[in-house]
C-alpha cells in the first residue's frame, strides 16, 4: 500500500483543519476587500481635487452665463456654498469627513439638482441599470459561453459551427453603434418597439404588472444591443479555452476511456474551460453600473449611465463621486464573491495559503 | 496472409488477443503524405507483454493511437486490418468503437501528470467510464459488470479498483492535484483495468516519474495485467524498463517494424543493424566506454530514402540496400528481421522451410 502523506490527509480529511483554513481564507479576502474599497475611495476623493477646478465656482459661472444669476455677489455665494459643502475646511479634515460620510453611505447633495441627495438620485436610477445589465450579462454569458463551447467542439454538428462567423462579426461592432442600428430599424422604420426612455412619458414607475410589461418593452432594444455585441465576446473567449482544453492529456485519456460525447463535452470539456469564464463573469457583473453607459444615452434609458452622463456635463462632483464609489463597491463586491466561489468550482485553488 | 502477419508463429493465430496486419497511417501535409506507420504487422497473445521501442518520431505513439482509432486529422488510417479478440476493429461504427475502448482495449496515457480531469474527484473518474459502457453488456470473467450499481456497490467497486493498484480508499474522494505523480499513474492503471480489457496500451507510462516510482508503477502494471489477463503493449524508449517488463519487443524505425524478437534475444544478440546500434547506445555500468550514439539523423518521413529506410545510417549498407525494400522475415525461430543482409552479417543458417 502506498501511504498518503500526512499533510494530505490532515488537510482533507480533518474537518477542523479545513474549517480553520476556510476561516483564514475568508478573513483574508474580506480584509483585502476593505483595503481595495478604502484605496479607491481615497483616490476618488483626491482625484477631482487635483484637477484644480472649483465645482461651486463652475456652477455659478454657468448660472451667470445662462443669465440665472448676476455677476455681482458671486464671490459671496461661492463662499457660502463652499462652507455649506464643507469645501472651506483643510483638505485632511475634508478627507476625514468624507471617509466618515462614505462609511455611512452618505454621499451628500447634488450640486446640479440641489437639494436632492446623491443617494436619492442613485436609488432612482440604479434599479433600471441593474435590471437591464444583470439580465443581459447573464443571458449573454450563458448563451455566449455555450455557443463558444459548441463551436470549438469538433464533434458538434456543422450547421451550429457555421454560425460562428456572424456572431464573431457582431462582437466587432461597438454596442452603442449596434444600438443605433437597432434603433433605426426597429423603432423608426418598423416601429415595433419604443425608441426612447424606460417607460411612457407621463407614467409613474411602480411595481404593477402593467408597468413592468411596459418597462420590458422599452428595455428590449437596449438589451438586444448589449446582448448581441457581448455574445461574441463570451463565445470567442470560450472557444479559445475549449480548444486549449481539447488538447489536454485528460481529454485524450477520456476519449480512450470510451466516454460518451455528452459527458466528454460537459464533464471534461466545459467544466474545465469555463473556469476563466467565471472570473470574467464576476468582473463583468462588476460593470452592471457602468458597462452600458452609452447604450443608456442612445436610448434615453433612465439608468445610472444617463445620470452619470448628465453629471459629467454639469460638473456635478458629488454625483460623479457617488456613482464612481458605487461602481467601485460593486466591482470589489463581485470580486469578493468570486474569490469565495472559485474554490468551490476549482479544487486546485483550495490550498492552504 | 502475409508473411509478416505470422510474426508470432502460425500456432498463435487463433489465440491472438490482438492482430495487426499491414497497418498504414498517413498524415496529410502540404509536402505530401507522411507515412507515420508504414506496413506494420504483429500480433499479441492473451496476457503477453509486448514492447514497442524506437526513437522519437518513429511512429510508436501513432501506432498505439491507431489501435484505439484515435488518430486525429490530418492523420488517417490508410489501410490495414486490426483484429481485437477476433473482432474487426477498423470496420466498427463510431459508437461501436467507443464501446470497445476501455472495455476491449484500454490506454494508460503518456502524460500521466495531466491525464486526469483536474476538476472532478477520482471516484467519479473511475466510475464514469464504466457507466458509459453500461449498455454495452460488458462480460468480464462470466460476470456482467452491472449497469445500475447502487451507491454502496459503486463504493465497493472503487475501493477494490484502488486496492488492486495499491492505493488507499481515501484516494477516491481526492482531486488529481492532491496526488503524487506515482499515485496518479496508479489511478490511470486502475481505470485501464476497470472493465477487464483484452489489451492495455501503456504509452510511456513512467516517463515523468523518478526511477524508484517507475519500478513501483511497472510492478503494479505487471501485477494487475496478470490478474485480469490482458495483453500489454508498452510503448517507450527506456530500454531498461523494456528489458525488465516485456516478453517480446518490436523495434520501430521510420514507421516500420525492423525487428520483432523476444526481448532477451534482442539484448543478447540484436540482429537488425538498427536494433544493434540501439542496444549499443544503452549506457552500461560495467564498461566505462564513451557513450555511443547512432550516427546521422532519422530520415525525413516526407523525403524518404529509397530501398531500406535505414541504409543511409547503416554501417553494413551495401549497394543494393538503396533499391530493395525490406519486409519482416523470420530469419531464426521467433526472430523476425527486416534486413536482407542479416544472414550475411550474422552468419546465420537459413530457417528450414523459411523464406
Amino acid at each position: 500500500m502506498v501511504s498518503i502523506p500526512a499533510s494530505h490527509s490532515s488537510m482533507h480529511f480533518n474537518p477542523r483543519g479545513l474549517q480553520m483554513w476556510a476561516t483564514g481564507y475568508l478573513l483574508k479576502r474580506i480584509a483585502f476587500f476593505l483595503l481595495i474599497v478604502w484605496t479607491a475611495a481615497t483616490v476618488n476623493f483626491f482625484l477631482p481635487r487635483l484637477s484644480g477646478q472649483d465645482p461651486i465656482r463652475e456652477r455659478m459661472i454657468k448660472l451667470v452665463q445662462s443669465g440665472s444669476a448676476w455677476g455681482k455677489g458671486i464671490e459671496d455665494m461661492v463662499e457660502l456654498y463652499n462652507e455649506k459643502f464643507g469645501l472651506d475646511k483643510p483638505l485632511w479634515q475634508q478627507y476625514l469627513t468624507y471617509l466618515g460620510d462614505m462609511s455611512r453611505f452618505d454621499l451628500g447633495h447634488s450640486i446640479a439638482s440641489y437639494p436632492r441627495t446623491v443617494n436619492q438620485i442613485l436609488r432612482d436610477s440604479m434599479l433600471w441599470t441593474i435590471s437591464l445589465l444583470t439580465v443581459t450579462t447573464l443571458l449573454s454569458f450563458i448563451f455566449g459561453t455555450l455557443f463558444g463551447a459548441i463551436v470549438a467542439w469538433t464533434r458538434a454538428p456543422l450547421w451550429l459551427r457555421s454560425l460562428a462567423p456572424p456572431i464573431m462579426t457582431m462582437a466587432a461592432i461597438p454596442y452603442y453603434l449596434l444600438g443605433l442600428i437597432l434603433l433605426f430599424i426597429f423603432a423608426f422604420e418598423l416601429r415595433w418597439f419604443p425608441g426612447h426612455g424606460g417607460y411612457r412619458i407621463g407614467h409613474i414607475p411602480n411595481l404593477s404588472w402593467k408597468f413592468l410589461l411596459e418597462a420590458g418593452e422599452h428595455a428590449i432594444l437596449p438589451a438586444l444591443s448589449i446582448l448581441l455585441s457581448s455574445l461574441g465576446f463570451w463565445a470567442i473567449a470560450m472557444r479559445g479555452m475549449m480548444v486549449t482544453v481539447e488538447g489536454e492529456d485528460y481529454m485524450t485519456l477520456a476519449e480512450a476511456k470510451g466516454i460518451k460525447s455528452g459527458r466528454l463535452f460537459y464533464d471534461y470539456g466545459l467544466r474545465n474551460a469555463i473556469l476563466p469564464q467565471i472570473t470574467s463573469l464576476a468582473l463583468a457583473m462588476g460593470y452592471v453600473f457602468s458597462g452600458a453607459l452609452l447604450v443608456e444615452v442612445v436610448f434615453g434609458f433612465p439608468g445610472i449611465g444617463t445620470v452619470l452622463f448628465q453629471a459629467i456635463k454639469g460638473v456635478d462632483y458629488p454625483v460623479i463621486q457617488g456613482i464612481v464609489l458605487a461602481i467601485i463597491l460593486t466591482i470589489a463586491t463581485t470580486t469578493l464573491i468570486l474569490d469565495l466561489t472559485l474554490p468551490i468550482l476549482d479544487p486546485r485553488i483550495r490550498r492552504r495559503t | 496472409m502475409t508473411a509478416a502477419a505470422g510474426a508470432n508463429g502460425e500456432s498463435a493465430q487463433r489465440s491472438a488477443a490482438l492482430r495487426v496486419e499491414n497497418l498504414h497511417v498517413h498524415y496529410a501535409t502540404p509536402e505530401g503524405a507522411v507515412r507515420a506507420v508504414d506496413d506494420v504487422s504483429f500480433s499479441l497473445e492473451a496476457g503477453e507483454r509486448f514492447g514497442l521501442v524506437g526513437e522519437s518520431g518513429s511512429g510508436k505513439t501513432t501506432l498505439a493511437m491507431a489501435l484505439l482509432r484515435m488518430i486525429k486529422p490530418p492523420g488517417q488510417i490508410e489501410s490495414g486490418q486490426v483484429w481485437l479478440d477476433g473482432q474487426d476493429v477498423l470496420s466498427l461504427s463510431g459508437e461501436g468503437m467507443r464501446q470497445l475502448r476501455l472495455a476491449g482495449i484500454a490506454l494508460v496515457a503518456q502524460g500521466s501528470m495531466n491525464s486526469l480531469n483536474p476538476v472532478t474527484r477520482i471516484r467519479r473518474q473511475l466510475l464514469d467510464g464504466m457507466k458509459d459502457h453500461a449498455d454495452g453488456q460488458v462480460e468480464a470473467d462470466g460476470e456482467t459488470v452491472a449497469a445500475k450499481m447502487g451507491r454502496r456497490e459503486q463504493d465497493d467497486y472503487v475501493r477494490e479498483l484502488l486496492a488492486r493498484v495499491g492505493l488507499e480508499p481515501q484516494v477516491a474522494s481526492m482531486y488529481p492535484h492532491e496526488l503524487s505523480g506515482g499515485m496518479k499513474q496508479r489511478v490511470c492503471i486502475a481505470m485501464a483495468i476497470s472493465l477487464r480489457p483484452k489489451v492495455i496500451i501503456a504509452d510511456e507510462p513512467t516517463s515523468a516519474l523518478d526511477v524508484v516510482v517507475q519500478m513501483q508503477v511497472m510492478e503494479t502494471l505487471r501485477r494487475v495485467q496478470e490478474e485480469v489477463g490482458a495483453a500489454v503493449i508498452l510503448v517507450g524508449h527506456d530500454m531498461g524498463i523494456m528489458a525488465q517488463f516485456v516478453d517480446r519487443v518490436g523495434v520501430m524505425y521510420a514507421g516500420k517494424l525492423v525487428e520483432v524478437s523476444p526481448v532477451r534475444e534482442v539484448f543478447r544478440r540484436p540482429l537488425h543493424p538498427y536494433a544493434h546500434l540501439l542496444i549499443d547506445s544503452v549506457p552500461s555500468l560495467e564498461e566505462k566506454d564513451d557513450l555511443e550514439g547512432i550516427p546521422g539523423l532519422p530520415p525525413s518521413l516526407v523525403e524518404r530514402p529509397t530501398g531500406c529506410l535505414f541504409h543511409p545510417r547503416c554501417p553494413h549498407a551495401a549497394a543494393d540496400c538503396a533499391s530493395l525494400e525490406q519486409t519482416l522475415e523470420e530469419v531464426q525461430p521467433v526472430r523476425w528481421v527486416a534486413c536482407h543482409r542479416v544472414r550475411e552479417i550474422h552468419d546465420l543458417e537459413p530457417v528450414p522451410g523459411g523464406q
